[in-house]
């Protein structure tokens, strides 16, 4: 398990030099900043800091890198709360109670549950890390596409969890986010409803996407208020809110718990990562929930299961890229990139020959955490003033660093045009009841799971009897099973449990 | 304190209702797009592989479609919006559309600029000194920021980093 000499000289390489501990607050806060404008992301800070690691040693510049990743793993909270815009796709879950939060004037203290779920989640993540870096290593490598399938269709059960009106309507705007996403090339060379267009053979692109449905949707109904919230009363940054939200966060370890490990487990599988991993955590809070009606409305057990899982996912990310060398998504992608630049390779060489210095990489983001929620319980209360804004500046100014951020991530027109058309289609959808958390939800996990099915069928030669061969899908599909089947035996159960007389009452307040 | 008579029997007006039409139109309009999909897709590669996901994505969709549509029809929706202006928000599509139509050939910095002026006076705020007073350094700040950390160019009239 753990190299306790290796651990004791990483100690004190750590502990030797102070160059690691110089870069770590100013990453924090670029990850931070880059987190929280909708549209930039940490693995874009990375990309544009990346060569001013050059002039680094290995161990700061990999410090550095880390703490961008770290804060800007986070920074995706802070709109996701104030604006319902989640700063990245590893947000989304978190819009979905922190911003009704925020209208209620419970900004400073979402905000502060996030906090807390993330320094957690993350610091949770880096002690797995710790323990077992090579067992993850070595299970990630047991996963093939069936079980990315089995992940992804686990991931968009959501829908059905999600909606608190029409089951329909739900089903009918997770379908739709499925087939945009599915235009453009598929994994097997076929081109689909891209209207000739070359601009439309990648697809489209999922962050402006998500930013028109979300961000600039949102923005189109709060044109009729003149702040985000009503009471002028809530409307001032409290500091004893966030810390209040902070303490309250480590009230439900449960759901930090479950998150953390979802987010450990989903992270560490590549190309899946934390935008799944907060959906599937936030879903499975929901589905265990005695009160499941509350979420979607304000709970704060929501905001904590999402957090807790993005910012654990981290930690999953990094067991690949130091144990296999492999890239869990575009974060780790620009971390290696900083390897390569410092002659070093990832995989279970590097491991071996270099522990030190992977136990100094996971201590020092371990630490990275503690002085994250220092700096960004700081960062908080300024971001909370947020609020204080009149929507008359707000939204034009939101609606706008969405738009360039589109045309970051794109390089082209088309990120612009993707947002502001689903803007427009994100707004005639919540006019008429239609869930568009559903539409981001298919949108992002439609098309990985059907190229993860596909290439299941290319392997299989379409024989339903391959599943029988790969027990790991098989565990996954019985969870999902059950997690699905969970809150209707406990309803049940709960049914006839009740006395006669509080059926009666149940029966009639449902009929009311 | 008592309320008089005439206060008590205040009724509040009913909510407008969207008509029937309008209610129909969105589930058709997503099934049209659905079918013409599944329509390419198909014309693309009649094969299982192809059609995998699409055609069993397809054929629930144009089940909700018409369970919804059906619905809508007969009455209204319990949880869709209460009806709002719609001239606001379509006016503010539009400044976005624009924006999005000329900020290449404007430039971003002009278009930015246009863009914040318009939507904040389209928003309430009608004192010029606070329009350009918020819109310029905000324009400022972002599109120099943005130059800063691109590395492709930005189209821009004025604004351009040393």
């Amino acid at each position: 398990m753990i190299d306790f000499a290796a651990l004791a000289q990483a100690t004190s390489l750590l502990l030797s030099d102070w160059w690691p501990w110089v870069v770590v607050p100013p990453g924090l806060l670029i990850g931070l900043v880059f987190g929280a404008i909708p549209g930039l992301s940490a693995p874009i800070a990375m990309a544009v800091f990346l060569p001013l690691t050059m002039s680094m040693d290995f161990l700061p510049a990999i410090m550095f890198l880390t703490s961008v990743f770290t804060g800007g793993g986070f920074g995706g909270a802070v709109p996701a709360v104030l604006m319902n815009v989640p700063g990245t796709s590893a947000a989304v879950a978190t819009t979905f109670d922190g911003y009704p939060m925020a209208r209620q004037g419970h900004h400073s203290r979402a905000l502060g549950l996030a906090l807390a779920a993330s320094c957690f989640g993350a610091a949770l993540g880096y002690v797995l890390l710790l323990l077992l870096v090579d067992p993850i290593a070595e299970a990630v490598l047991l996963l093939g596409p069936l079980e990315m399938f089995a992940i992804a269709a686990w991931g968009l059960t959501l829908i059905a969890v999600l909606n608190e009106g029409s089951f329909a309507k739900g089903l009918l705007a997770g379908i739709l986010g499925v087939v945009i996403g599915m235009i453009g090339m598929s994994a097997r060379g076929d081109m689909r409803g891209t209207l000739g267009l070359l601009a439309l053979l990648d697809g489209i692109p999922r962050i402006p996407a998500l930013i028109g449905f979300f961000a600039a949707s949102e923005m189109f109904r709060l044109m009729r208020n003149d702040f985000l919230v009503a009471d002028a009363a809530h409307r001032r940054p409290q500091f004893g809110a966030i810390l209040h939200g902070l303490r309250e966060a480590f009230a439900y370890p449960g759901t930090l718990l479950r998150g953390s490990l979802i987010g450990v487990g989903i992270g560490a599988i590549p190309g899946v990562g934390a935008a799944v991993a907060n959906l599937l955590s936030y879903a499975e809070t929901k589905r265990r929930a005695r009160d499941p009606a509350r979420y979607g409305r304000g709970e704060p057990r929501g905001v904590v299961a999402s957090e807790s899982a993005n910012s654990s996912s981290e930690g999953g990310s990094m067991a690949t890229l130091l144990a296999l060398g492999i890239p869990g998504g575009s974060a780790t992608a620009v971390m290696l990139g900083a390897f390569a630049m410092h002659n070093v390779t990832g995989g279970p060489r590097f491991i071996t020959e270099n522990k030190d210095i992977v136990y100094a990489i996971i201590l020092g983001n371990l630490a990275q955490v503690v002085l994250l929620l220092g700096i960004g319980t700081v960062f908080l209360f300024g971001a909370a003033a947020l609020v204080r804004i009149p929507v008359r500046f707000l939204v034009p100014a939101v609606l706008v660093l969405a738009l360039l951020g589109c045309y970051s991530i794109t390089g082209t027109m088309v990120g612009p045009i993707t947002m502001v058309a689903c803007a427009g289609l994100g707004y005639w959808m919540r006019q008429n009841g239609y869930p568009v958390a559903a539409v981001v939800i298919g949108l992002l996990l439609g098309p990985a799971a059907e190229a993860e099915l596909l290439r299941s069928i290319q392997l299989s030669g379409g024989d339903p009897a391959f599943i029988l061969t790969r027990p790991i899908a098989m565990v996954i599909l019985l969870l999902l099973a059950a997690s699905l089947l969970y809150p209707l035996l406990r309803r049940r159960g709960a049914r006839a449990g009740a006395t006669p007389s509080a059926r009666r009452d149940e029966a009639r307040s449902e009929s009311a | 304190m008592p309320r008089s008579g005439a206060e008590a029997v205040i009724i509040p007006a009913p909510p407008a209702q969207r008509s029937r039409f309008v209610r129909v139109a969105l589930p058709l309009a997503i099934a049209t797009f659905v079918a013409w999909f599944a329509a390419d897709a198909a014309r693309a590669s009649f094969t299982l592989e192809n059609l995998v996901m699409v055609a069993p994505a397809a054929a629930l969709a144009f089940i909700t479609c018409t369970i919804l549509a059906v619905r809508a029809w007969h009455g209204p929706e319990p949880d869709a919006a209460e009806p709002a202006p719609l001239g606001p928000v379509l006016a503010m599509l539009a400044l976005l559309a624009g924006l999005v139509l000329l900020m290449e050939e404007v430039g971003f910095d002009v278009g930015v600029l246009l863009f914040l002026i318009s939507a904040t006076w389209l928003l309430g705020e009608r004192r010029p000194l606070v329009l350009v007073g918020y819109a310029l350094p905000f324009t400022v700040f972002a599109v120099l920021g943005l130059q800063a950390i691109l590395p492709f160019p930005l189209e821009t009239l004025v604004l351009r980093l040393p």
